[in-house]
């Protein structure tokens, strides 16, 4: 509880250095904190690591093919990124479905996707490697932090409602498959939509440098502290956001890509939890010795 | 609904191994003992009921129902304790009480936690430690979570696969003790390695040999 407090104290810090600049930045770093904070709590609680691996790379992948395809307007981008970023996500959760090893999947189609990105920008020739890599967030209009935020709050909905489902599911798979709940696959659906919506969906505006941080790092945080699954969900969530708003609001403040210093702030906060405590990992080692 | 289980000729093939059945029938409320060594198609037989795998010939119903390869019809019939529960919930933060409540959540009900911490102590797990994140418990004390999560799941048929694997002594007599009060009212599916089971007195004998599934009572 107390490291809810502090982390939800550092982002409203970051958040308010931001909405003093500009009140489009803090409701985007704010949306993204949510949005990303939600795909991670689906990763981490429905055990699906390798969606973390091959989302990100799947956006690159389809960032350099919408430049290939000289799709320059907005709305043109952004259909073609998620379209084709969740392709690749579709592909691999449809591969482990038939059967084929997870650590298999994950490591072909994240080297396959990542090449065929890194080839399409540069043979493009656009500006694709810039958006690729740090994204433009801080250009983000008003309008357009709103829509960010707006996703980040039903993301968020989404994933809290059917939390249960994904650590359900996630401790064991096949007991979620005798569920006689029957929208289950509507609640897998739905964390799928917003790993997709939130990697290629979002990798114009973040690039997909903070899509591997703001994946990964918060439910690590929450996995290390977290003494029961709800507050692991809290702990995701206030840390995907200080990471957020904090490593942006630093970034801003130093003239640095707010991706980058996102990324720095997300690991010392886990770094910061590998204090001498039990923690769910050491728990986890001395169960083993039981 | 009817605690009965009635299997018709499966075979199913996976990775290699064959198992095939004749006919199995077994209705409750009882103790139904599957036996066999290691490797002999013992779990491959509970997940073919479960409808977990799909058999390429062959028919299973479960309460009367055909489930055949159809895990969210056989989980109306049956709940499923897998054979390494107690390796399971150490990825994540998570407490005995919240997995219960999970369960009970996956059947559409909310969980009862006084009728679920006392089946918890009865079946040797300290108040306590029913709020304590399963990562920290020892395997047998998992164990016992997941074989209350079976137990407390609305179902006619309980489904266990080697559930007195980790366990010490006084574990296996209190899980014995639970069983067989359960068996009086519903039809309890028990995987062991052995035929004889002291104190659980089966109503159905079934032994799986090198893929061959037999009722022999």
């Amino acid at each position: 509880m107390r490291a809810v407090v502090l982390l939800l104290a550092l982002g409203a810090a970051g958040l308010a250095y931001l909405a003093a600049l500009n009140p489009a930045w803090a409701l985007e770093f704010l949306g993204l904190g949510l949005l990303y904070g939600s795909a991670a709590v689906y990763i981490a609680s429905r055990r699906v690591y390798y969606v973390a691996a091959v989302a990100p790379h799947s956006s690159l992948m389809a960032i350099g093919a919408a430049e290939l395809a000289g799709l320059a307007t907005g709305l043109a981008k952004l259909a073609a990124t998620t379209l084709l970023g969740a392709t690749p996500v579709g592909l691999a959760l449809a591969l482990i479905a038939w059967g084929v090893p997870e650590y298999f999947v994950a490591s072909v189609l994240t080297a396959l996707t990542a090449s065929v990105g890194v080839l399409a920008i540069a043979i493009s020739g656009g500006e694709g490697h810039v958006e690729a890599l740090t994204g433009r967030a801080l250009e983000a209009s008003l309008p357009e932090a709103a829509l960010v935020a707006a996703l980040g709050l039903a993301s968020a909905a989404l994933v809290r409602a059917w939390y249960w489902v994904y650590v359900y599911a996630g401790v064991d798979p096949d007991a979620a498959r005798l569920s006689t709940v029957k929208w289950r696959m509507l609640a897998e659906a739905a964390g799928v939509a917003v790993v997709v919506v939130s990697t290629a969906g979002m990798v114009w505006y973040t690039g997909f440098v903070i899509q591997h941080v703001l994946l990964l790092l918060p439910p690590l945080v929450a996995v290390r502290l977290a003494s029961s699954a709800r507050e692991a969900l809290n702990l995701a969530y206030s840390s995907a956001i200080a990471a957020s708003t904090l490593g942006a609001a630093i970034g801003v403040s130093l003239g640095l890509p707010p991706s980058g210093a996102i990324g720095v702030v997300g690991a010392i906060m886990v770094a910061a939890t590998l204090r001498p405590v039990r923690s769910g990992l050491e728990r986890l080692g001395e169960a083993q010795l039981h | 609904m009817e605690a009965s289980i009635r299997v018709e000729g499966l075979r199913v093939d996976v990775d290699g191994f064959s198992l095939e059945t004749g006919l199995v029938d077994a209705r409750g409320p009882g103790v139904v003992v599957v036996s066999g060594g290691n490797g002999s198609g013992k779990t491959l037989f509970l997940r073919a009921l479960l409808g977990l795998v799909k058999p390429s010939r062959g028919r299973v119903k479960l309460c009367g129902v055909d489930v055949t390869g159809s895990p969210s019809k056989a989980g109306r019939c049956a709940s499923y304790m897998p054979q390494d529960a107690y390796l399971m919930a150490t990825h994540y933060p998570l407490t005995p009480l919240e997995l219960l409540e999970y369960s009970m959540r996956a059947y559409g009900l909310s969980l009862d936690a006084g009728l679920a911490v006392r089946l918890l102590e009865e079946l040797g797990l300290d108040r306590a430690s029913t709020r304590r994140v399963m990562a920290g418990l020892a395997p047998g004390e998992r164990q016992r979570v997941f074989l209350a999560r079976a137990i407390l799941a609305p179902t006619p048929v309980v489904m266990l696969d080697e559930p007195f694997n980790a366990l010490d002594e006084r574990g296996v007599e209190a899980a014995v003790r639970v069983l067989s009060r359960e068996a009086s009212e519903r039809l309890v599916v028990v995987v062991v390695h052995g035929l004889e089971l002291e104190g659980l007195e089966p109503s159905h004998r079934i032994v799986v040999e090198s893929g061959r599934v037999v009722q022999v009572e």
